[in-house]
């Protein structure tokens, strides 16, 4: 069971001045049960590639499959399957706070649920999960207006209104983009958690490769709507050159540790497996001790 | 993608139409328009036509995109056509029913089309060689003598700059709003009429809501950038006539002169 | 006399209303011409109402704010006030006017009425310090959101202000285009000497400043170098800030027993100093 795009292409405005290539036989398969960062510049394709697997844009050419659906449907059973198939997908949109509407924060998470035509009690089990999931008291919370709330709490409103549709398949674009250190940090210790307790698998559209970096346990970097590079974040960003030919930035601890090493710490090559500040401080002592006990025993 | 929708239909050139003064060809496109309605002969719309066909050509804009800006009005053309040829008196040549076709009516209608053709071509020609923006300036410089008597033309100008600005902007957004609420289940394509109106609702108020904050925002960025209305403002681009827009004046104004005296022979 | 004076500034919305809320208490602090003075704290410390006063678009509830002597209560210098401190705000798509990139970086300068061909100088100038010559002609809604921010910087400089207020100018940028403006403003800062208030909430970027407020819950809580700031990272954290990258490792470190510097505050001086000591201090 995985998300499959096979040889997806797609051009914006065919047939126009304004035709634009954004994806470029795009072959990809995420497995169920990972956090996967798509990581890329602006106008490498990655949003798109976004829309694609939530089934709101259709390739050109190639298809994208949901467990096996075909998102794209021909015939009337078709049709029924990609429906299914495409409800397993959560999509959440960058600045997603930007697309409440309804009067209370109960109301606007419930606008989900009852679309895909869950009875009523059914939905207000879904909301008081979903508001639990992203920190937010249901009683507390429930009837007050989403737009009193900070930006940062406007986003988990937003976060829950998908949640509470029980995707197998959460989909981010830029989940942290303009939120405070704290926002972020919190932010992205829910997403951790809910792949932790819901085992939901994780795509998330991002170039803070700080946030992928510690998050994502795969991730594809795209250029110019190809995949430039694949892999465990660790494999992908010491691949520097590549990594700057996309436009992108090694995560700083990575440079940091490189610097490290460049400048004579003894760091070992197990160091690759570093993603935190706390593992890297460890890393660095143990480093030092093995230098100075060599320089003892010299 | 929506936002690499333009507004207007202005068509990138160089050609002598392009290079002359937005309000030259303002003022003259309205003169040509009254000529249009004044003179109605036979000759005078021969006139009229020759002389439109030869700004078409000096436009350089292709005879296929201009002559496309009429496919939207193709049924009213023939429609006034119809209502023309049955409603006007005269000789009959032929009878439809309660309706009577004459001749007087074949011709009139005919020349009602071909003004409305001509009206529309003439203002098409206006807004493919005139970008947007040119246009605004032009009509800020025209209507600023009327801001005597209380007609708020730099206000006007501003409002159209800040709808230039921001219609791509707001399309991108809405664009964005839909396939959100799509991806949370709504349908905006199925159902009922009532059903389908009560589906907006989610595209509507996150767009009210933004365009209030970007209004708010906006307001401050241009407070605090000085703005105080158009009293004591200068403008980087200033508009100035050459001698291209001295050749159209005095053209369009020998042409009036010579359609009035054949009018009143 | 200080470009920059707030005495005793208080600034409360909706006072005497439902939901009246304090944003600055009793602030006072000064900033001398030709600093660049960043601006830390969480949401909601008063960080933004504080930008807002620095040019006048917010009036002091109480206690006093003025610029280069003018007190920004009088209405008849709000002008004055306005073309020696510019702004820059957060969200790059909200502060562009014009449909043309140069005649947005114009709109400043014929608001105060500047003859059009030294306006015609001075865009171009400005156009050329923010390396945006090239894009002219161009859409705004066609540009990232760097470039964006680069174009309201050289309609702050159109005007010839003294001193620039970047309202969380970066919060909405990717990591290139943060890059981008902070290395466009420390070369302002330095070659023009232009007066700059960064407000951010990124760490890195407050590191470049000479000088770091930290604000909370409208109080001035830290004025002091970075070096200085930073050496107090457990107080950063407990207000939702959080410290440079190289810093945490250095606490960390220095926790463990290897002996570092507590003023340690860029990456390269945490390279030079373990490599240099090589591990001295550690373990045994």
């Amino acid at each position: 069971m995985a998300i499959e795009l096979q040889d997806v292409s797609f051009t914006y405005l065919p047939g126009t001045p304004y035709e634009r290539q954004a994806l470029r036989g795009i072959n990809l398969k995420i497995q169920e049960g990972s956090i996967t960062a798509l990581a890329g510049h602006t106008g490498s394709g990655k949003s798109t590639l976004l829309q694609h697997i939530g089934g709101l844009l259709h390739p050109d050419r190639g298809q994208v499959c949901i467990d096996g659906a075909d998102l794209a449907a021909h015939t009337k059973q078709e049709k029924r399957a990609a429906l299914a198939a495409c409800r397993k997908v959560g999509l959440v949109f960058q600045y997603a706070e930007h697309q409440l509407f309804e009067e209370s924060i109960y109301e606007d998470i419930a606008f989900g649920p009852r679309n895909f035509g869950l009875a009523e009690t059914d939905v207000e089990a879904r909301v008081r999960e979903a508001m639990a999931r992203v920190h937010l008291d249901y009683d507390a919370y429930r009837d007050r207006s989403p737009f009193q709330l900070s930006g940062g709490q406007m986003r988990r409103v937003a976060l829950a209104g998908v949640l509470a549709l029980h995707p197998a398949y959460l989909v981010l674009d830029e989940p942290t983009a303009g939120l405070d250190p704290r926002g972020r940090r919190e932010l992205l210790q829910m997403i951790r958690e809910l792949h932790a307790a819901e085992g939901t698998t994780i795509v998330f559209v991002s170039h803070n490769m700080e946030d992928v970096f510690a998050i994502a346990d795969e991730v594809v970097v795209l250029r110019q709507g190809m995949i430039l590079l694949q892999g465990a974040p660790a494999d992908v960003f010491a691949q520097g050159e590549q990594i700057a030919a996309a436009g992108l930035r090694q995560p700083e601890l990575m440079r940091l540790l490189s610097a490290l090493r460049a400048a004579g710490v003894p760091l070992s090559a197990e160091e690759t497996a570093v993603r935190t500040p706390a593992e890297a401080a460890q890393a660095i002592v143990c480093a030092l001790k093995e230098k100075g006990g060599r320089t003892h025993a010299q | 993608m929506l936002s690499n929708i333009t507004i207007g239909q202005y068509f990138p050139g160089n050609s002598l139409l392009h290079r002359l003064d937005p309000r030259t060809k303002i003022v003259v496109l309205f003169a040509l328009i009254v000529a249009l309605f004044l003179f109605d002969r036979p000759a005078d719309y021969l006139v009229m036509s020759l002389l439109t066909l030869a700004f078409m050509l000096l436009s350089r804009v292709p005879l296929r995109t201009l002559l496309g800006s009429l496919k939207p009005l193709w049924w009213i053309l023939l429609f006034t056509f119809l209502i023309h040829l049955c409603s006007t008196p005269g000789e009959e040549f032929a009878h439809l029913w309660v309706f009577s076709l004459t001749f007087e009516g074949l011709a009139h209608g005919f020349f009602i089309c071909l003004r409305l053709v001509l009206l529309l071509l003439l203002s098409s020609l206006l807004t493919f060689t005139t970008s947007p923006l040119k246009l605004t300036d032009a009509l800020e410089a025209l209507l600023s003598p009327l801001k005597r008597i209380g007609v708020p033309a730099h206000e006007l100008a501003m409002m159209m700059t800040i709808a230039l600005r921001f219609v791509p902007t707001l399309i991108e957004e809405t664009d964005k709003i839909m396939k959100a609420q799509q991806a949370r289940g709504a349908d905006f394509v199925t159902g009922s009429i009532v059903r389908r109106l009560k589906n907006v609702v989610p595209i509507l108020v996150p767009l009210f809501i933004s365009v209030f904050r970007r209004a708010d925002d906006l307001a401050m960025a241009m407070e605090a950038r000085c703005y105080h209305g158009g009293e004591g403002r200068t403008q980087m681009k200033q508009l100035h006539f050459l001698p291209l827009d001295y050749l159209a004046w005095g053209g369009t104004a020998l042409l009036l002169a010579v359609l009035a005296a054949l009018w009143l022979l | 006399m200080a470009l920059i004076e707030i005495e005793h500034l208080s600034h409360v919305y909706h006072a005497g209303e439902e939901g009246e809320q304090t944003a600055l208490d009793d602030l006072s602090l000064s900033i001398e011409r030709g600093e660049f003075v960043a601006v830390l704290g969480s949401n909601g410390s008063g960080k933004s109402t504080l930008a807002k006063h620095l040019n006048a678009l917010l009036l002091p509830t109480s206690g006093a704010c003025r610029i280069d002597g003018i007190d920004t209560r009088e209405e008849a210098d709000v002008w004055r006030i306005r073309q020696k401190v510019g702004m820059v705000f957060q969200n790059p798509d909200n502060q562009l006017i014009a449909a043309v990139v140069e005649d947005d970086v114009a709109f400043g300068p014929e608001n105060l009425g500047v003859p059009s061909a030294e306006i015609r100088r001075r865009v171009d100038e400005a156009l050329k310090a923010v390396n945006m010559t090239e894009f002219r002609s161009y859409a705004p809604h066609l540009l990232s959101g760097g470039q964006k921010q680069r174009i309201a910087i050289a309609g702050t400089l159109a005007m010839q202000t003294e001193a620039i207020v970047f309202d969380e100018a970066t919060a909405m940028l990717d990591p290139e285009g943060r890059a981008e403006i902070l290395s466009i403003v420390q070369r302002l800062h330095e070659e023009q000497g232009i007066t700059v208030v960064y407000i951010t909430h990124f760490m890195e970027e407050a590191a470049a400043a000479d000088r770091i407020l930290v604000l909370d819950h409208g109080r001035l809580v830290m004025d002091a170098p970075p070096r200085e700031v930073f050496r107090h990272a457990r107080e950063l954290r407990a207000l939702g800030l959080e410290v440079p990258l190289a810093v945490e490792l250095r606490d960390r470190l220095r926790a463990a027993g290897v002996a570092l510097p507590e003023d340690l505050l860029t990456p390269a001086e945490l390279v030079a100093a373990l490599s240099g000591k090589g591990g001295a201090a550690s373990g045994d």
